[in-house]
C-alpha cells in the first residue's frame, strides 16, 4: 500500500468522528474497572488500594473524555467554534499521553490489568485523535 | 561539476534497484506518523523511567534501590551474575571477556558510582524519550544498558525494550517530530547537516540541502 493510499483511507476521520469514538473511549474508560474488577485483582493486600485508585482515576477521566467528547460533536456545524473544537482535539491527545502515565504516576503500574487497559486505551486516544488534529492542521496550513 | 552535483549522482548510481516499501517511507521519513511514534517512544519513556525511580529510592533506608548503601543491591547482583564462570553450569555470563568486565568493576569497587550512573542513565533515556528531545540518542543509550544487562544473564523485558529502540533509532527525524527534536534538532543540526546554532548557515547551504532549514522541513529547490 503507498502512502499516499493509506492517506486516503483515514481522509474520512474528522473531529465530529473522533467525538464519537471519543464517547466510546470514555465509557470503556468507566465500565473497564468493573469488567476487570480491579478491587479484586488477584494480588497482594497492599495492592488493593491502589486498584480502587484506578477505579476512580477511571471514572474521572472518562468523564472528562466524554464531555470533551460531546463537545466535539455538538458543535459540528458552529465554525466559531473551531479554536476550540481544535483545543478539545489536542486534549484527547494530551488525555491518551496522561493514560499512558497514569499506572506509573499513581504507582499501580504492579497491577497487570490496569496497566495493559489503561495504556493500550491511551494508545489508541493518542492514534486517532492525533491522527486526526495532524490532518487538521496540515489542511489549515495548506489551505491559509 | 559542482560538489553538490557530484554527490547527488552517485547516490544515485549506486542505489539499490530494490525500492523502499510505502509504509517505511511513512514510518521512518513522513513526519506524519509521530502519533505512532509518539505512543512508542512514550511507553519506552516510561518503562525506562519507571525502572531509574525504583533504583534511585534514596529514601527507602530498607528497600533501597542501587544507589542505596553505596551500591550494595548492584554489588549483589553483580555477584550473582559472577557467581559461576562461563562454560559452568548455570553460569549467567556466556562471554569471557564481559565475564572479566564485570569482575573487573566489581573488584575494583565500582559499584559504587557505577550505581548512580546506571541510575540516573535510565532516568535521562526515559525523559529523553518521553519529551522527545535527542531521542535517537536516547535510544541509543537505552540499548546499550539493554544489551548490558543481556550479557549479564538477565533477560527479562531487555529483548521487547532492545528491538523497540532500535526502531525508534530508525526513525529519528520522525519520532521526535511531535516532541523537542522538532525544534532542538533543526538548531543543533547533524555532522552532514549544519544546524542554526552550530555553524554558519550561508545561503547556499540551505540551496544544497546541507542546512536544515528554520522550519525544520524540506529545504526548497
Amino acid at each position: 500500500m503507498t502512502n499516499d493510499m493509506m492517506l486516503r483511507r483515514f481522509s474520512t476521520l474528522n473531529l465530529t468522528f473522533t467525538g464519537g469514538l471519543g464517547v466510546l473511549g470514555g465509557l470503556w474508560l468507566i465500565v473497564s474497572p468493573y469488567l476487570f474488577d480491579y478491587n479484586n485483582l488477584p494480588t497482594a493486600a497492599k495492592f488493593v488500594e491502589n486498584g480502587s485508585n484506578a477505579t476512580l482515576l477511571g471514572l474521572i477521566t472518562g468523564i472528562i473524555t466524554i464531555a470533551i467528547s460531546i463537545f466535539l460533536i455538538a458543535t459540528e456545524k458552529m465554525p466559531q467554534m473551531q479554536l476550540y473544537r481544535n483545543i478539545g482535539g489536542w486534549l484527547l491527545v494530551v488525555m491518551g499521553v496522561f493514560l499512558m502515565a497514569a499506572p506509573y504516576l499513581f504507582n499501580y503500574s504492579m497491577l497487570r490489568d490496569p496497566l495493559w487497559n489503561l495504556q493500550l486505551t491511551g494508545a489508541v486516544f493518542v492514534l486517532i485523535a492525533g491522527y486526526v488534529m495532524q490532518e487538521l492542521t496540515l489542511r489549515d496550513k495548506k489551505t491559509s | 561539476m559542482n560538489n553538490a552535483t557530484e554527490k547527488s549522482e552517485n547516490r544515485n548510481r549506486y542505489q539499490t534497484p530494490v525500492k523502499e516499501p510505502g509504509i517505511a517511507h511513512f514510518l521512518f521519513g513522513d513526519t506524519r506518523s509521530a502519533p505512532v511514534w509518539l505512543v512508542v517512544r512514550v511507553w519506552l519513556g516510561l518503562q525506562w523511567v519507571a525502572a531509574g525511580w525504583s533504583h534511585l529510592k534514596i529514601w527507602d533506608f530498607n528497600n533501597g534501590g542501587y544507589v542505596h548503601n553505596g551500591g550494595a543491591s548492584l554489588k549483589g547482583y553483580w555477584d550473582g551474575a559472577l557467581a559461576i564462570a562461563p562454560g559452568g553450569t548455570g553460569a549467567k555470563i556466556t562471554y569471557d571477556w564481559y565475564y572479566d568486565f564485570l569482575k573487573f568493576l566489581r573488584d575494583g569497587g565500582h559499584y559504587e558510582w557505577f550505581a548512580w550512573l546506571i541510575t540516573f542513565g535510565e532516568i535521562a533515556v526515559g525523559l529523553g524519550l518521553i519529551f522527545g528531545c535527542f531521542t535517537a540518542v536516547a535510544a541509543f543509550f537505552g540499548t546499550i544498558m539493554n544489551f548490558s544487562f543481556e550479557l549479564a544473564g538477565t533477560t527479562s523485558t531487555n529483548p521487547v525494550l532492545f528491538g523497540t529502540a532500535i526502531l525508534i533509532i530508525l526513525a529519528w527525524r520522525t519520532a521526535g517530530w511531535w516532541g523537542l527534536d522538532r525544534y532542538v534538532l533543526p538548531l543543533v543540526g547533524t555532522p552532514w547537516q549544519r544546524g542554526k546554532v552550530l555553524g554558519k548557515n550561508k545561503k547556499e547551504d540551505y540551496d544544497t540541502g546541507n542546512t536544515i532549514p528554520p522550519t525544520g522541513g524540506i529545504p526548497s529547490a
